[in-house]
C-alpha cells in the first residue's frame, strides 16, 4: 500500500522516470519500450529534416544488386541496388505518420462518442454501442483492406483507412470508464450542487479517463504499426516508390528463394521493434497509471 | 433446459442487427466512400457506353438507398422513341413498342421537362436506329437483323441481339411510370444477400458466381485454421498454465515476454522466416501451395489432409502435411501469444480458489493440482476465447495465405483486389463477416451449454 502513496506524492514525471525502481519488471518494461519509440520517434523527425542522415538516397540505386551486408552497405541492397539501412531510416517516417495519425484518428472520433454515448445513454447509446460491437468483432485487417483499396494509396488514406477499425476500441473503453465515473459520488455531488452536464463531463468525468486513453493510445500504435505493415504488404500502402518497410517486404518476398535474406529480414524486423516499444511501453504504462487493475 | 432455450433464441436474435449493421457497413465502405469502383476496373479510354453497361449490370446505376425516379416505364401511346440524350435534338436510337416493359436507369430534368433513361435488359429485340446498329456492330457479336422499315421519314432496322443491353432517353411525359421505392441499391444487394447470392465478378474473368469463388476457397482457409488452432492452443495453453503455475519465476517472465514480442511480429515477417529457414536454407519443407504437383486428393471434403486419408492416398497426405506445417505454425506461433497470455490469468484465478487449496491439502501431487484440476477449470474460459480470436485468426489468415501462395479466401480477397473486381471483394468481405458472427454465435451457445450460470 505505501508503494502507492509514494506514487502519488511524485507526480506524473516522477512517476515515469522512478518507474523501473518502482515497479519491477513492469517499470524497465516501460522503461524499454519508450526507449525504442523516443528513438524511433527522433529517426522519424531527424530524417524529414536532415536527408544526410541515411548514409545513401533511398530511393536510387548506389551499389551492385543483391549485394550482402557489408561495411559499404550496413545491411545490404536490394534487387535495384539501393541501400537497405537507408530505406529502412526513410521508411520510419511513413509509418510513423501513418500510425499516429490512424490513432489520432480513431481517438478524435472515438473519445467524443465514447464520452456522450456514456453520459447521456438511453438510445443513442444502444445504436452507437452496436454500431461499434459489430465494427469491433470484425477482422480488422479485412476491414482496413476493403477501405483502402476503395480509397487508393497515399498517406492520408491510409490512415483513414485504419482509423476506422479502432474507433470502436477507444469509444468502448471510454463509454466503460464513463458509466463507471458517472456513479461515484462526487460526480453525483457536483449534480447536486448543480453543475451542467458539460461541466460534469469536462471536470469530473474526463479526466478520469486520460490515463486509459494514453495506455490505449500506446498500444494502439501498435496496432496501427502492424496493420500499416500487412496493408504495405499486400500492396495497398503508398505510392511504391516511397520506402516504405512493409511494402519492401513483399518486393523482398520475390527473391525469397535466391536466399537474399537480407532484404526481407531487416525491414521485418524493424516493424516488429517498433510495433514491441510501443506495446511494451502500453502495457508498462497500464501497471503504472492505473494501479487499481494492476496484473494479477 | 427452458433457459437455454430462451437464451440461445435471445442470443440469435441479437445477432441479427448485429449482421444487418456488419453488411451495412460493407456496403457503406464499398459504394458510398469516395472511389468508383466501375472505373477503377476498366482500362482508361474505354468507350462510356461501356463503363455504362457494367455500371447497369451491377445495379450500380440505381440509387442508392430510397427509389423515387420510378423503377419501371411502358409506353403510353402505341410507341415512344428513345434517343440518345435527354433532348429532343439528341439522335433518335430506339423504339419502345407498346406493351413492353424497360427499367429506368437514370433521371434528369432539363428545360424540356423531365427524361428517363430506360435500358432494355439483356437480350433485345426490337427497332433500333441504323446509326445505333452501326455502333452495336463494333461493340458485339451475333446482332441478328431481321427487316427494315420506314416510320415518319425515319429508318429503323429491327434487330435480334442476345446478351446485350439497348439504352435510351425518353421524356416522363410520354411514358406510364411506376415505382418501387426498395428497388434500390441498397435493398437490392440485402435481398440478394438473403438469397445468399453475392453477385458476379468483373475481373479477371467476367460473370464467375463470387459464391462460388468463395465456396471453392474455403476449404483451404478451413484447414489452415484447423491446424493453426491446434498449434496456437497446444503452445498457448501449456506455456500460460506453466506459466501461472511457477508465477514470477524466470519461465513467468520468459512466457509474458513471449506472448509480448510473438504479438508484435508481424505475422507474415514471421512466415517469411520460417520460409527462409525451413525451405530455403534447410530445404525440409515446401514454401508454396498445398500440395505436390499432381499430388491433390480426389475432393471430398475439399480438405486435402482429410480428402486424402478417405481416399487412403498416402504420398497426397505427406504432400498435404508437409505443406501445411509452415502456413500453420505461422499463424499458429502468431496467436499462441494471446493464449498464453489469457491462460495465465484464467489460471492464477482458478489456482486461488478453494478447491485448489483443498487438492493441495489432500496431498494430491501438484502436477495433479495444476494440469487436472485448475486446467480443466480453466479451459472454459479458453473455449470463448478460441471464439473471440477468431476474427484475428481470418485476418492472420489473409497474411499467411499471401505469404504462403496458400489458395484460400484470403488470397482470393488480395487477389481480386489486385483487379479491382469490386464484386468479389464486397462478397468475400460479406462472407468473413458472416462467418465471424457465426462463430460467435456457436461458440457463445456451446459455452451456455457448458456453463448454466451464462443466461439473460
Amino acid at each position: 500500500m505505501d508503494r502507492a502513496v509514494a506514487v502519488e506524492r511524485v507526480g506524473i514525471l516522477g512517476r515515469l522516470t522512478s518507474a523501473a525502481r518502482w515497479y519491477g519488471a513492469e517499470g524497465y518494461m516501460t522503461m524499454v519500450g519508450g526507449l525504442i519509440v523516443f528513438a524511433i520517434i527522433t529517426i522519424s523527425l531527424l530524417s524529414a529534416f536532415y536527408p544526410g542522415m541515411a548514409p545513401y538516397n533511398p530511393e536510387k540505386s548506389v551499389g551492385i544488386p543483391f549485394s550482402s551486408p557489408s561495411r559499404q552497405h550496413l545491411m545490404g541492397t536490394d534487387n535495384l541496388g539501393r541501400d537497405i539501412f537507408s530505406r529502412i531510416i526513410y521508411g520510419a517516417r511513413v509509418v510513423m505518420a501513418v500510425a499516429l495519425l490512424a490513432s489520432a484518428f480513431s481517438a478524435a472520433v472515438g473519445i467524443p462518442l465514447g464520452l456522450l454515448s456514456g453520459f447521456l445513454g438511453g438510445k443513442m447509446d444502444r445504436v452507437l454501442s452496436l454500431i461499434m460491437d459489430s465494427i469491433y468483432s470484425f477482422p480488422g485487417l479485412i476491414l482496413a483492406i476493403a477501405m483502402a483499396a476503395m480509397l487508393g494509396p497515399g498517406v492520408i488514406n491510409m490512415s483513414v483507412a485504419i482509423a476506422v477499425v479502432y474507433i470502436p476500441t477507444y469509444f468502448r473503453m471510454v463509454r466503460g470508464q464513463v458509466l463507471s465515473v458517472k456513479e461515484e459520488l462526487y460526480v453525483e455531488a457536483a449534480r447536486s450542487l448543480g453543475a451542467k452536464a458539460t461541466t460534469i463531463l469536462r471536470l469530473y468525468v474526463f479526466p478520469n479517463v486520460i490515463p486509459s486513453v494514453v495506455v490505449v493510445f500506446s498500444v494502439n500504435i501498435a496496432d496501427a504499426i502492424l496493420t500499416e505493415a500487412g496493408l504495405s504488404f499486400l500492396g495497398l500502402g503508398i505510392d511504391p516508390s516511397l520506402p516504405d518497410w512493409g511494402y519492401d517486404l513483399s518486393r523482398g518476398k520475390a527473391y525469397l528463394p535466391g536466399g537474399y535474406w537480407w532484404i526481407i529480414t531487416f525491414p521485418g524486423m524493424m516493424i516488429a521493434l517498433v510495433a514491441l516499444g510501443f506495446s511494451m511501453l502500453g502495457e508498462g504504462l497500464n501497471e503504472i497509471l492505473n494501479p487499481r487493475l494492476t496484473e494479477r | 433446459m427452458t433457459s437455454l432455450r430462451a437464451y440461445i433464441i435471445t442470443r440469435i436474435s441479437l445477432t441479427i442487427p448485429m449482421i444487418l449493421v456488419l453488411v451495412t457497413l460493407v456496403f457503406v465502405i464499398l459504394r458510398i466512400m469516395p472511389g468508383d469502383p466501375v472505373r477503377a476496373t476498366i482500362r482508361p479510354g474505354s468507350a462510356p457506353e461501356y463503363i455504362q453497361e457494367i455500371r447497369h449490370n451491377l445495379g450500380l446505376d440505381k440509387p442508392l438507398f430510397l427509389n423515387f425516379r420510378g423503377s419501371w416505364a411502358e409506353a403510353l401511346s402505341s410507341s415512344v422513341v428513345l434517343r440518345d440524350g435527354p433532348s429532343s435534338d439528341e439522335a433518335p436510337a430506339l423504339i419502345l413498342e407498346e406493351g413492353k416493359k424497360l427499367s429506368i436507369t437514370d433521371r434528369v430534368t432539363t428545360l424540356e421537362g423531365d427524361w428517363v433513361r430506360l435500358a432494355s435488359g439483356r437480350g433485345f429485340e426490337g427497332l433500333i436506329s441504323p446509326q445505333r446498329l452501326d455502333w452495336l456492330r463494333r461493340v458485339t457479336a451475333g446482332v441478328k437483323v431481321l427487316e427494315e422499315t420506314t416510320i415518319d421519314d425515319q429508318r429503323w432496322v429491327r434487330v435480334e441481339i442476345p446478351g446485350r443491353e439497348i439504352e435510351g432517353w425518353a421524356p416522363v411525359a410520354e411514358l406510364k411510370i411506376r415505382t418501387n421505392i426498395f428497388d434500390a441499391q441498397y435493398f437490392n444487394y440485402l435481398f440478394s444477400l438473403l438469397r445468399l447470392d453475392l453477385g458476379t465478378s468483373i475481373a479477371p474473368v467476367r460473370g464467375r458466381s463470387v459464391m462460388g469463388d468463395l465456396k471453392a476457397k474455403f476449404p483451404a482457409t478451413l484447414e489452415l485454421s484447423i491446424f493453426s488452432m491446434i498449434i496456437t492452443v497446444l503452445i498457448g495453453v501449456f506455456s500460460g498454465a506453466y506459466a501461472a503455475q511457477r508465477r514470477r519465476s524466470v519461465a513467468d517472465y520468459g512466457f509474458r515476454i513471449y506472448s509480448i514480442v510473438i504479438y508484435a511480429l508481424p505475422v507474415f515477417w514471421l512466415g517469411l522466416m520460417l520460409q527462409l529457414i525451413f525451405g530455403v536454407r534447410l530445404g525440409w519443407l515446401p514454401v508454396y501451395g498445398r500440395t505436390g504437383t499432381r499430388l491433390a486428393p480426389e475432393t471430398i471434403s475439399g480438405l486435402f489432409v482429410l480428402d486424402s486419408i478417405l481416399t487412403g492416398n498416402l504420398a497426397s497426405l505427406i504432400s498435404a502435411i508437409k505443406h501445411l506445417i509452415l502456413p500453420s505454425l505461422t499463424l499458429g506461433l502468431y496467436l499462441s501469444g494471446i493464449f498464453t497470455r489469457l491462460t495465465r490469468g484464467n489460471m492464477l484465478d482458478v489456482l486461488q480458489q478453494d478447491f485448489i487449496t483443498a487438492a493441495r491439502a489432500r496431498g494430491l501431487p501438484e502436477r495433479v493440482v495444476v494440469y487436472k484440476h485448475a486446467l480443466k477449470n480453466a479451459f472454459i474460459p479458453i473455449l470463448t476465447m478460441i471464439g473471440l480470436q477468431f476474427a484475428l485468426l481470418l485476418a492472420g489468415a489473409v497474411l499467411t495465405e499471401t505469404t504462403f501462395s496458400w489458395p484460400g479466401m484470403g488470397r482470393f480477397l488480395v487477389d481480386r483486389i489486385a483487379y479491382r473486381d469490386f464484386p468479389s471483394i464486397q462478397g468475400g468481405v460479406v462472407f468473413f463477416a458472416l462467418l465471424v458472427t457465426a462463430v460467435s454465435l456457436i461458440v457463445d451457445i456451446i459455452y451456455a451449454q457448458v456453463d448454466p450460470r451464462i443466461r439473460y
